[in-house]
């Protein structure tokens, strides 16, 4: 019966309520629709597939196996936790698009033709915009239009892809893409964009630090990850994406450190970590799957407790530049310790989960004995250590105290974050039930001496020097300048110069007809008043010209 | 709230109480690295498996590097004042939201 109940259908249908439902009848039902999809999800059995013939083509709308199903698990959870942070938010707008939004996701990674991912794709998009623009203010409206450009683009390239893809193959069929033709990258590009990966990423820490408090929660677990998640289907071991991977990791860390917003810092965040999942995806290995889907996972729900703890200081200060930030931690000392939990997760802390995660792709490339790759994303866990979990909160929990003193945050948005944070801790000290619902078995302990021994010393050195250098760490009331520049100022410049140019050939164009129209309406009236084609013909001429006619059907072979 | 303020008076003690965690800390640093020398590496995948405390060395090494890498493009490259892209978009920046270009 579950298969035929497609849960992410369910969750758009139970969405339209979200949007008239006031008070507690809508909390109510933001509560219990996750928890219901989450129930099918669950129910879901591995292996699960519903096809339906369409218009002459077979679209596959449920195809539920151990890939899809680790993602679709925590796409539901994820939603559940997210509605408990928006409890309080009365604005039906963002409930209706969150919740779309998520269903789209889920939609997605359960689609088995790309058709139907080409759909929930599209949907993705169009929801998710909502959940920046409803910040209501000049600068997420724009930001919003940014992302909304971008993802249109990546939307028009993927539908090309599956054109070329099904001219070229006959099939829809979404199963690995082999190398190369003009299909593979079309798709490819498109799943890059999504993924944030440079240099097609810079919609990401443009658009997310402009969303609502709650709007971002849900925007670091959707996009993303759906991104990693038809990466892991269509392109395993592609090993491009190992080195756009690691290059993701660093770009991320490295960005991190320069801007000043609290939320841009973490978004930068979310590029460094899906970078690890991509190199993951490239090195293709079980291992690296297992690894991608666990951080994955593991990611959703520490991120989504980074951005709450965010959004809480946001919330409450009105804040959320390193630069007026400080001294929180006597009035928010909740939110400060569970931030820390999600700050200790994604520096893959022993007991916290990204450590059970993290090390996994890191150990499928010791394993594959990929020396440059394992020492470069050793060296970016040094810095999502540094910039996550040391340089953020020290200057907006601790350090120079700003001064500031607003009350804890509201009871909902603590919850939140309070079962996100034991989610983190659980898997940390239980990997063992992660393992079990990852696409692949897999044969790894996290807990072995070696790895504690080098994890605590990562960690333990790289807080030494953070300590060592504190007083030059601090943010910098700056704008850092990102590749989004390119289309923020010279490309705006550019279709600016066009929209002139175009006024003007128009102009000019509408200009010179004119003229010429009026001359020949002068020159109609003149030869009209002159009375010149009214004046008598000589008999001659007239035979003239009819020999001349006569001569010319003759030629061209019209008088046969 | 009672547990808010419990909460934030501990957090207080253990402020007031740096000094001591400091030295915890570099006990916990010392004590690492001391058994990463006793221990015998289980792993000889990499050239530096064996070195004890190389993990240690790179991780100090690689954050000041990356503080070095980050000031350089900092600097060098990528700051601008806060208002930069407000001010380019030809509206004068109190006209838009007083937060709306965050670094």
């Amino acid at each position: 019966m579950a298969e035929w109940l497609h849960p992410a259908l369910l969750l758009m249908l139970g969405a339209l309520p979200l949007g008239v439902l006031q008070g507690r009848s809508r909390q109510v039902w933001q509560l219990a629709l996750p928890l219901l999809v989450l129930l099918l999800v669950v129910a879901l059995p591995d292996g699960a597939r519903v096809t339906l013939h369409f218009a002459g083509v077979e679209l596959t709308p449920l195809r539920a196996d151990g890939l899809s199903l680790v993602f679709a698990y925590i796409f539901a959870l994820i939603l559940f936790i997210g509605n408990i942070f928006a409890l309080q938010v009365d604005d039906g707008a963002q409930h209706v698009a969150a919740t779309l939004y998520a269903a789209s996701g889920l939609g997605a990674v359960l689609a088995g033709d790309l058709i139907t991912l080409y759909v929930f794709w599209e949907i993705m998009m169009i929801s998710s915009v909502w959940l920046i623009w409803r910040r209501r203010r000049q600068s997420a409206y724009d930001a919003g239009f940014r992302y909304l450009i971008i993802h249109a683009l990546g939307g028009m390239l993927l539908l090309a892809g599956i054109i070329a893809y099904w001219l070229h193959t006959g099939s829809l069929a979404f199963e690995p893409l082999q190398g190369g033709g003009p299909a593979f990258w079309l798709i490819l590009v498109a799943f890059l964009i999504n993924a944030a990966a440079p240099p097609l990423h810079a919609w990401l820490p443009d658009a997310y630090p402009e969303a609502t408090v709650t709007g971002t929660v849900f925007l670091s677990a959707f996009t993303t990850k759906t991104a990693v998640y038809v990466l892991a289907r269509g392109f395993p071991g592609t090993e491009l994406l190992v080195w756009l991977g690691v290059l993701m990791t660093l770009y991320g860390v490295t960005y991190a450190f320069l801007v000043n917003d609290i939320r841009r810092l973490l978004a930068y965040h979310i590029v460094s970590q899906v970078g690890y999942m991509v190199a993951g995806v490239g090195l293709g290995s079980a291992l690296a799957i297992s690894g991608t889907a666990a951080h994955a996972f593991t990611h959703i729900l520490y991120k989504a407790l980074l951005l709450m703890g965010a959004g809480a200081v946001l919330q409450m200060t009105g804040r959320s530049r390193l630069t007026e930030l400080g001294g929180l931690y006597r009035s928010m000392p909740i939110t400060f310790l569970l931030y820390m939990v999600g700050g200790l997760s994604i520096s893959a802390f022993p007991l916290f989960s990204g450590f059970v995660s993290k090390t996994m792709i890191i150990e499928a490339a010791a394993v594959e004995g990929r020396a440059v790759v394992f020492l470069l994303m050793t060296l970016a866990g040094v810095g999502t250590f540094m910039s996550t979990t040391l340089k953020l909160p020290w200057y907006t929990f601790m350090g120079r105290d700003a001064g500031l003193r607003p009350p804890e945050a509201p009871l909902n948005m603590r919850v939140a974050m309070g079962i996100a944070a034991l989610l983190c801790f659980v898997i940390g000290i239980l990997p063992g039930w992660l393992y079990a619902i990852l696409p692949y078995p897999v044969d790894y302990n996290a807990y072995t001496a070696s790895h504690l021994i080098k994890e605590m010393e990562l960690l333990l050195f790289t807080g030494l020097a953070f300590f060592l250098l504190l007083g030059v760490l601090g943010g910098k009331d700056k704008l850092s300048l990102d590749l989004d520049w390119f289309y923020r100022v010279p490309g705006r410049q550019a279709v600016l110069a066009l929209r002139n140019w175009i006024v003007t050939a128009d102009g000019t164009v509408r200009g010179a007809f004119m003229r010429v129209f009026r001359q020949a309406e002068d020159a109609t009236t003149h030869l009209r008043l002159s009375g010149w084609p009214l004046r008598s013909w000589p008999t001659g001429s007239m035979a003239l010209w009819t020999a001349i006619v006569l001569a010319t059907l003759l030629v061209f072979g019209l008088g046969r | 709230m009672k547990a808010v303020n419990a909460t934030a008076r501990v957090l207080d003690v253990l402020v007031q109480r740096a000094r001591l965690l400091r030295w915890i800390m570099i006990g916990l640093m010392g004590l690492v690295v001391l058994i990463d020398i006793l221990k015998p590496s289980h792993y000889s995948r990499f050239p530096w498996d064996g070195i004890p405390g190389f993990t240690a060395v790179y991780a100090f090494l690689g954050a000041l590097a990356l503080i070095g890498l980050y000031k350089a493009i900092g600097y060098g490259l990528v700051y601008r004042p806060s208002d930069y892209y407000t001010k380019r978009d030809g509206q004068a920046p109190e006209a838009r939201d007083e937060e709306s270009a965050d670094g």
